[in-house]
């Protein structure tokens, strides 16, 4: 995760967050041997060379030349035709100072069309799917054992649940699938407010009404009784007497 | 407050450095700050100090924080890097910087509102790590850009220009710096260009954290009756214990010298300081007499300025990390990682 999260920020030149939990790096965990890949590269994004700087009539920094959003930066110590200052006020797509609304308004723009190039880039969800449930759950993070602990359970009572674990932010076009092809979605979340679930309706066209929350705070992990109850209560009597 | 740019011309006697560039070649853009502000003066100063050093402009790395000595890194050396990060966290980009890449040469720009207050924190662990960069406080007393709060360095007693006293004990960067363990701690005066350039010049040659309390009057804010770091005041009350002259490696000391008049500074490249006591009883290399030569002053109404304190025998940064000679951002990857064998090694540890 630090690997990729450092390759997107150099890739996006925008600060990348790793959320963790206190479960996961404070305790000891059982996990297959960890592996590294010998041909794995460093992306280090758009940084013109020595060559490439002298070439250029001049260094614009913020300029979207590749029309990607994203424009290309220099280092200190290799040209002076590449320096340029990082300013804490209003600046335009040159790189200059400005208080003009519109030049500010194009670099905002630019911003807005990066994020959403963003949305290419980040992980994608971890879809465990039947293919023939209409029932799926959404988590983040460590609740997986729970999770997957309590769709083993639900699955052995006759009712299978698709998992989407979302890994990333923005959401990726798969996240929006998942919520699309689902009539009833457990949105199940370590948070008293139900954060993740506004996250999905603001950010997605998801109708409020398809989701529902299994919401955990006592500030323990996760038990996969909780989650099993909480199904179980949603889906009915209808579901439970099948069961019975 | 200028309006009008100087104009790109240059005139044919001007003299070059060894590198052939002239003082204008180590400019920056227009100020914005207030006629007679202090700030310009340092800056002036620094440009001078930068084209005596004969550095190259793209080796130098400009970093500030936030207010108005902060905004002056945009007003110096166009062809150097700049970054103008938030309020107090300088030092943690200055840091990085030079983790990456321990070649180039790092100025920091803050003042008395962002290290001494919000930057506090930062300012201190920079000086514990002796990361090697010139630091410079420029010290007006006040928050200045958010035009004329007291700030931490405010003297006990002062009034604001509204006539608010101010009731809380100040805080000394020198003080501060020698109890951290600073390694090259001196302090100036924004109207002294005849002191604060070698400081400047030595601060960037010193190898490891070189931090100059800059006294700098804010004109606007901070100049009248009732203020410790007006003109006046400073004219009148601040006195130079120690006079430091920078000498680059290839040049001669030209000038004769009693014996027991100069204390002979060698620094890590071959450049040298020559360190002249105008009161005999100081001594630059002893952190606790400084300490308290400083606050026997100061309770006579004197304050202190000059090379206050410097050691040339402190591990930098990098002498405490053990960084490879070369760079860090120019070691290749191949070598830099050690492969999935290595990650190997590491997990047999926990078998």
């Amino acid at each position: 995760m630090a690997v990729q999260a450092f390759d997107l920020a150099e890739r996006l030149q925008t600060p990348v967050f790793v959320m963790s939990d206190l479960d996961i790096g404070m305790n000891d965990w059982m996990c297959p041997d960890l592996k590294w890949d010998d041909g794995y590269r460093p992306d280090r994004g758009k940084v013109l060379s020595k060559e490439e700087i002298e070439a250029l009539p001049k260094f614009h920094r913020y300029l979207d030349k590749d029309d990607d959003g994203i424009p290309y930066r220099t280092l200190p110590g290799v040209s002076p035709k590449g320096a340029y200052f990082t300013r804490g006020s209003g600046h335009n797509q040159y790189g200059g100072y400005t208080e003009d609304a519109t030049e500010y308004q194009v670099v905002l723009d630019r911003l807005a069309s990066k994020f959403r190039r963003a949305r290419t880039l980040v992980p994608s969800p971890v879809i465990e799917a039947t293919g023939t449930s209409d029932v799926g759950l959404v988590a983040i993070g460590s609740s997986r054992g729970a999770v997957n602990e309590a769709r083993d359970i639900l699955a052995k009572r006759g009712i299978p649940i698709d998992y989407m674990r979302i890994k990333a932010f923005p959401f990726t076009k798969e996240v929006d699938g998942f919520l699309a092809s689902h009539e009833k979605i457990f949105v199940v979340e370590q948070n008293r407010d139900a954060q993740l679930r506004s996250l999905l309706t603001l950010e997605t066209d998801v109708p409020k009404s398809k989701l529902h929350s299994i919401l955990h705070y006592n500030g323990l992990p996760m038990t996969s009784r909780g989650i099993v109850e909480a199904v179980l209560a949603e889906l009915g009597d209808a579901k439970r007497a099948a069961l019975a | 407050m200028s309006f009008i740019n100087k104009p790109k011309v240059r005139h044919p006697d001007l003299p070059t450095n060894e590198l052939g560039l002239t003082r204008r070649d180590y400019e920056g853009a227009m100020s914005t700050l207030c006629a007679g502000c202090g700030h310009d003066s340092v800056t002036a100063s620094i440009i001078e100090a930068l084209w005596g050093l004969s550095l190259r402009p793209e080796q130098l790395v400009k970093l500030s924080g936030i207010g108005c000595s902060s905004k002056t890194t945009a007003y110096f050396a166009s062809g150097a890097h700049g970054f103008n990060g938030v309020h107090g966290r300088m030092p943690s980009v200055a840091t990085g910087a030079n983790a990456a890449n321990k070649d180039l040469h790092y100025i920091g720009v803050s003042g008395d509102g962002d290290s001494l207050s919000i930057g506090f924190g930062q300012f201190a662990h920079a000086i514990r790590r002796n990361v090697n960069m010139l630091y410079l406080c420029e010290n007006n007393g006040v928050y200045g850009l958010t035009k004329g709060q007291f700030s931490a360095s405010a003297d006990i007693g002062t009034k604001s220009k509204k006539g608010e006293e101010n009731l809380q004990a100040p805080v000394d960067p020198c003080l501060a710096a020698l109890s951290l363990g600073g390694t090259f701690i001196a302090r100036s005066f924004s109207g002294d260009k005849e002191q604060l350039v070698p400081l400047i010049q030595a601060g960037l040659m010193h190898k490891g954290f070189a931090m100059i309390d800059i006294i700098s009057p804010c004109v606007t804010f901070n100049d009248h009756v009732g203020s410790t770091k007006s003109y006046t005041f400073t004219r009148e009350h601040y006195h130079e214990a120690v006079h430091a002259d920078y000498i680059p490696p290839r040049q001669e000391i030209t000038a004769s010298y009693a014996e027991g008049e100069v204390l002979p500074v060698q620094m890590h490249d071959g450049s040298r300081m020559l360190l002249r006591k105008l009161d005999k009883d100081y001594d630059p290399t002893h952190r606790g007499k400084a300490f308290e030569y400083l606050r026997t002053r100061l309770r006579e109404g004197e304050h202190v300025t000059g090379l206050i304190f410097v050691s040339e025998s402190t591990p930098d940064m990098h002498d405490m990390a053990g960084t490879t000679d070369v760079p860090l951002n120019q070691v290749p990857y191949e070598k830099l990682h050690p492969g999935a064998a290595g990650l190997a090694k590491i997990l047999k540890r926990y078998a």
